[in-house]
């Protein structure tokens, strides 16, 4: 099974590779090819992480709450998503009447906009990095941020008070979690010395960032789910408060698209906890980007355990919890690894 | 080549979204406008091979952005969302400074030398901005930092003693008719 994946991948590289030349296109026309076959990729990746996801969720949820789950379509209840994918296409697209109809139409496309972006920044191995780029990390976290607007947007567009109630509670909670995530990162940068994804991953070849920076990864993972909006931190779609948040007027695919936007940002929020903390895409004898995207799974699985396990926080107590405990934390931690760097080089690495 | 074609592409778009930016009379349309200017001047940024002001213009303008656009819908007193935007009804004024700035900046383009500098896009631009800021301009940065520090707390005072004030006097029944007694 492994080698036959990582024979159809060698043969989709090469007539990939083979194919602009062999047509003589000329540079320019490569590089868009280029783009759009990444492009086509880190869709279709986008989608395939969606469907499983969306099952290991509901399967994952029953196995915590003791109950089955979604078991009965296909084996292992596995097509169950794909017969709500087409269940939630064929609904009718409803928009309030005093919608602000262009914000409320281009809010849902500017979420799956953004994820597809934050695909095409990952290592998922050598050579299958889409873009690498100097500044990989500080990209991937502003690229996420603008994820703020689309929810703004959306709540707003929606001209109801519990979307735009939803929405404002979505951005003061994402641009506050930002904070602690950024700091626990740099210690990171700091170690590896470089804002490189794929150099970060590498600089883990001897040990994990997870056991220099343990701090740091529980940091990291708070602020993740946070980010997110899962729970114990899902403020937005606290149904007792406002119905669904700032998607509650959004049906049909629209609604799909929200949902797809958001469980395609818990694979990539999730794979960037692999990079930063658990080596990428290393590890002996499956392909890099098996390793990848198991170790990806695994760490997901680990962000719903806490999710199925928790309740939800209340919102004056998550502020607090951030501003007064999480960012704190995290400067000292950064201090101590910048304390702890300096005295290695001095002593450790000048005596070898 | 390729870069060319880009580069008109996302300064027109720029170009338009600013103006879209002005003459719209919906303030929450102004500030997405906006948004979409910061995000096409990155998109600059980037296409000149200066990726870390690109990065760093995403992750902060876009956080202002949203707050800006919060603000925006909480201190806007007016019922009609779509009239909200009250600055742009000086047409006259706005073309006489417009042109002016626009010639002035014309003419500074003009007389400016500049220097051409070979592209060097593989090189890290961050380690070169880390050291300008760590040896050459340290004063500065600290300052600009102390600046920030200060500029929170003084926030964070501003609010709380507002929070103190509120809470140090009760509003007990009656005590808003004090002018009435005298």
């Amino acid at each position: 099974m492994t080698e036959f994946l990582t024979t159809v991948f060698n043969l989709i590289q090469g007539i990939l590779g083979v194919a602009p030349t062999t047509l003589a296109l000329a540079l320019p026309w490569m590089d868009i090819f280029w783009a759009f076959v990444y492009f086509v990729g880190a869709v279709i990746l986008l989608i395939i992480n969606v469907i499983m996801l969306i099952w290991i969720e509901r399967r994952a949820a029953g196995f915590f709450q003791e109950r089955v789950g979604p078991n009965r379509v296909g084996p292992f209840g596995l097509l169950q998503t794909v017969n709500d994918t087409i269940k939630l296409l064929g609904k009718e697209w409803i928009m309030p009447a005093s919608a602000d109809r262009m914000v409320f139409l281009i809010a849902p496309l500017l979420v799956v906009t953004v994820a597809v972006t934050m695909y095409g920044l990952l290592p998922y191995g050598p050579g299958i990095t889409p873009v690498t780029l100097n500044v990989g990390i500080l990209f991937f976290l502003a690229v996420s941020s603008t994820n703020t607007i689309a929810v703004l947007m959306a709540g707003w567009g929606s001209n109801n008070k519990y979307s735009l109630l939803g929405g404002m509670r979505t951005v003061a909670q994402i641009i506050s979690y930002e904070i602690p995530m950024a700091l626990s990162i740099i210690g990171i940068v700091m170690l590896s010395g470089s804002l490189d994804l794929g150099e970060i991953a590498r600089s883990q070849s001897h040990v994990w960032y997870v056991f220099i920076q343990p701090v740091a990864f529980v940091i990291f993972t708070i602020s993740a789910l946070a980010e997110l909006t899962k729970s114990p931190f899902d403020m937005t779609e606290a149904e007792q408060e406002f119905v669904a948040g700032y998607h509650t007027e959004y049906s049909g695919i629209r609604f799909t698209l929200f949902f797809m936007g958001e469980y395609a940002n818990l694979f990539s929020m999730a794979a960037l906890g692999v990079v930063l903390f658990f080596g990428g895409a290393s590890g002996p004898w499956l392909p890099p980007w098996m390793w990848f995207i198991g170790k990806t799974y695994v760490f997901i699985l680990f962000l719903l355990w806490i999710r199925w396990t928790f309740l939800r926080i209340r919102v004056d107590k998550m502020m607090k919890f951030n501003w007064k405990f999480l960012i704190p934390v995290a400067l000292a931690n950064l201090l101590v690894t910048g304390v702890g760097i300096k005295l290695w080089q001095h002593f450790v690495e000048r005596s070898i | 080549m390729l870069g060319v074609i880009f580069f008109y592409f996302f300064a027109a778009l720029a170009v338009v979204a600013a103006v879209a930016m002005v003459v719209t009379r919906n303030l929450v349309h102004a500030a997405l406008f906006m948004a979409g200017t910061f995000l096409l001047i990155a998109f600059l940024y980037i296409l000149m091979g200066a990726d870390y002001v690109g990065a760093v213009q995403i992750l902060v303008y876009v956080g202002a952005i949203s707050i800006l656009f919060v603000f925006g819908i909480m201190l806007t007193k007016r019922d009609r969302i779509e009239d909200s935007n009250r600055f742009n009804r000086y047409g006259v004024a706005a073309t006489i400074v417009a042109v002016l700035l626009f010639a002035g900046i014309v003419l500074a383009v003009l007389g400016a030398a500049f220097r051409t500098v070979p592209s060097d896009a593989s090189t890290s631009t961050i380690q070169t901005i880390a050291n300008l800021f760590l040896n050459e301009y340290v004063l500065a940065f600290e300052f600009a930092g102390i600046l920030l520090l200060a500029a929170l707390v003084g926030a964070i005072v501003i609010g709380q003693t507002h929070l103190g004030k509120a809470r140090a006097k009760p509003r007990a029944p009656g005590a808003g008719i004090e002018g009435g007694k005298a």
